[in-house]
């Protein structure tokens, strides 16, 4: 999964550090156009539903931070 | 001295309270700090609901009932959000139906009397308009209704705190007094910055003063109100004369637009300094609402920088769910089908930008003006997020980067002239008269005699000193925090006397250079119109 959303944020922004960078949304990283790309796509990948109430630092500041809501996210549609 | 004569002083100056007045710094201020202080823990936070409500009492009177009854909705409306997510007999997909229903509504309530206040007689005498050219009969007279103090300010606050309750982002607080003090706390009543509930707890904690913030507060109050008054209101005649006027050559019209976009930013900058450093004082850290706003790359950055907290809300609350509602998902993916992912991907953001900058210039005011520099900010952002990519694979056939001087430079002129461009017709007394300064800038730009057209707007030749050195110290204080040199530390650690010197060094220059006294009207807070 984590490979996965990898690719999709490195195929929207090639000029971003996914690996390294932990601030993604405090320091403004990626912005609000990026975002609602973003969620698009992993909407598409993984078929979750990511509502305005996920958008937090703390769920997008970093690929582990986006990997972990993912997964939550995917064992919530599977209840 | 004469007890009357002292009463009918005292009652004048308290008719022009605000927060740049001595009145607000020197007595309402302290005095409330010290009765705060006085107070012990428990019974501080009813000291500042006390200040609050007394405030907005003194600039709005009667109507302090409409924030009451507000603050009292949002209490009520927040706690039955909760009940309802704490509700487990109720299905999940139930319970989100409930809660949605209970937020639509109240959002609507909360905007209704917004509108009712601020909006009904624009509304009206435009339908007057629309039934005149179709032909029908309808009269409307005009209300002149007083507005509260601080509504286009706290209704935000409202809609975002129900929202996150709504959303399980923060917790429905039990404490109407605690709501109330929310919605009505007195530094950030006025301007702003549009606050998050989450983000004030020492607003309820009632800690006492601590030095340090106290100090802090009154120096940003100082460079607050070094900006307001020695370089905002010092410009503010030569703007009201510019644009009150008939005629304007290009010149004239390119200076207006300068003054106004100068004067509107000390203006309003100064204004959170004072607001944020008086909050400070009780311990409270507002969130900053400007951060070097000029240093921006782009449109869409200057808005990142420039009335964060509004720009924030229309983010957090406008963008996000329209851009994620299912609605403009199938929009969205429908036009992908038939025009290419490559157009179908600003589908989304389109749909939703435009419903920000429309309300970002409804917010600021029942003026068609607003309307037009919201949509103008709407199209030019919408197009910078188009051409961002080919502009940046021309940089590199060129072999341009992105950090060279040549592109800074062309970037900062563009930023410049667009910014000054929507200021002009934001200020304008009409869009008509707007676009006239606009059309003259490109086709009667004389610079000859330019000078002589602004001898008469009531600057002289000195007049310009205070405004041209006041403007130097802030874009060198502006530049050396956008370079991350931590100013205050720097100050905090000359020796003292060296520190002292420089504070009273600043206290005379505000009260040598300032625009009060004799001579001068109290400027009004522009953004407290809004």
């Amino acid at each position: 999964m984590k490979e996965k959303i990898l690719e999709i944020l490195t195929d929207l922004r090639p000029d971003v550090d996914f690996e390294n960078e932990k601030a993604l949304i405090t320091d403004n990283v990626i912005e609000s156009f990026d975002i609602i790309e973003l969620i698009s796509r992993l909407g598409n990948e993984f078929d979750v539903e990511i509502s305005p109430k996920e958008l937090t630092a703390v769920n997008f500041d970093s690929l582990d931070a986006i990997t972990a809501l993912i997964a939550r996210l995917v064992e919530e549609e599977e209840d | 001295m004469d007890l009357k004569y002292f009463t009918e002083c005292i009652l004048e100056w308290w008719g022009q309270l605000s927060y740049t007045v001595w009145m607000y710094f020197a007595l309402l201020l302290p005095l409330t700090a010290l009765i705060y202080q006085a107070a012990g823990k428990k019974n501080r936070r009813y000291v500042l609901l006390a200040a609050s409500w007394f405030f907005f009492f003194s600039l709005s009177g009667i109507l302090l009932i409409a924030n009451i009854l507000t603050s009292a909705f949002v209490w009520v409306v927040g706690n039955k959000l909760e009940s309802v997510n704490a509700d487990k007999s109720i299905k999940r997909k139930a319970r989100k139906k409930k809660k949605k229903q209970i937020l639509v509504i109240s959002v609507v309530l909360l905007l209704l009397v917004l509108v009712i206040f601020k909006y009904l007689d624009f509304l009206g005498l435009n339908i007057v308009r629309i039934t005149q050219i179709a032909g029908i009969p309808f009269d409307w007279k005009v209300l002149g209704l007083a507005v509260p103090v601080g509504i286009s300010y706290y209704t935000l606050e409202a809609i975002a705190y129900l929202s996150d309750v709504y959303w399980e982002k923060t917790e429905a607080e039990k404490s109407f007094l605690n709501v109330a003090l929310f919605m009505s706390f007195f530094p950030k009543l006025i301007e702003g910055p549009i606050t998050r509930y989450g983000g004030v707890p020492e607003l309820f904690a009632g800690d006492g003063l601590v030095l340090d913030n106290v100090a802090y507060g009154y120096q940003r109050i100082l460079w607050g109100l070094f900006k307001k008054l020695v370089i905002a209101d010092q410009l503010a005649p030569a703007v009201n004369s510019l644009y009150d006027g008939d005629y304007m050559d290009g010149g004239v019209a390119l200076f207006a637009a300068l003054a106004f976009t100068i004067q509107e930013y000390m203006d309003f900058s100064g204004a959170i300094d004072i607001v944020i450093g008086s909050a400070r004082i009780f311990n409270v850290k507002l969130a900053e609402n400007f951060r070097q706003p000029f240093f921006a790359k782009n449109a869409s950055d200057f808005w990142r920088r420039w009335h964060i907290t509004l720009g924030a809300f229309f983010r957090d609350y406008i963008f996000y769910p329209i851009s994620l509602s299912k609605n403009t998902a199938k929009l969205s993916g429908k036009v992908k089908k038939v025009c290419g992912a490559s157009v179908g991907r600003f589908v989304t953001p389109a749909i939703s930008l435009f419903f920000v900058w429309l309300s970002n210039g409804l917010w600021h005011g029942p003026r068609w003006t607003y309307v037009f520099y919201g949509m103008y900010y709407f199209v030019l952002i919408l197009i910078e997020n188009i051409v961002e990519e080919p502009f940046l694979k021309l940089l590199e056939r060129l072999k341009l980067k992105e950090t060279s001087a040549p592109v800074r430079v062309f970037r900062y002129v563009k930023l410049l002239f667009i910014v000054m461009i929507g200021e002009m017709i934001f200020r304008a007394e009409s869009l008509s008269k707007g676009f006239d300064m606009l059309k003259c800038i490109f086709t009667d730009l004389r610079f000859d005699v330019m000078a002589e057209n602004l001898e008469n707007i009531g600057i002289d030749r000195y007049g310009y000193i205070p405004i041209i050195g006041g403007l130097i110290v802030v874009m060198i204080v502006e530049t050396l925090k956008e370079i991350g040199v931590p100013l205050r530390a720097k100050l905090q650690a000359l020796p003292v006397p060296v520190r002292f010197g420089f504070w009273y060094v600043c206290i005379f220059v505000v009260i040598i250079f300032g625009a009060y006294g004799t001579g001068y009207d109290v400027e009004d807070l522009i953004y407290a119109q809004f």
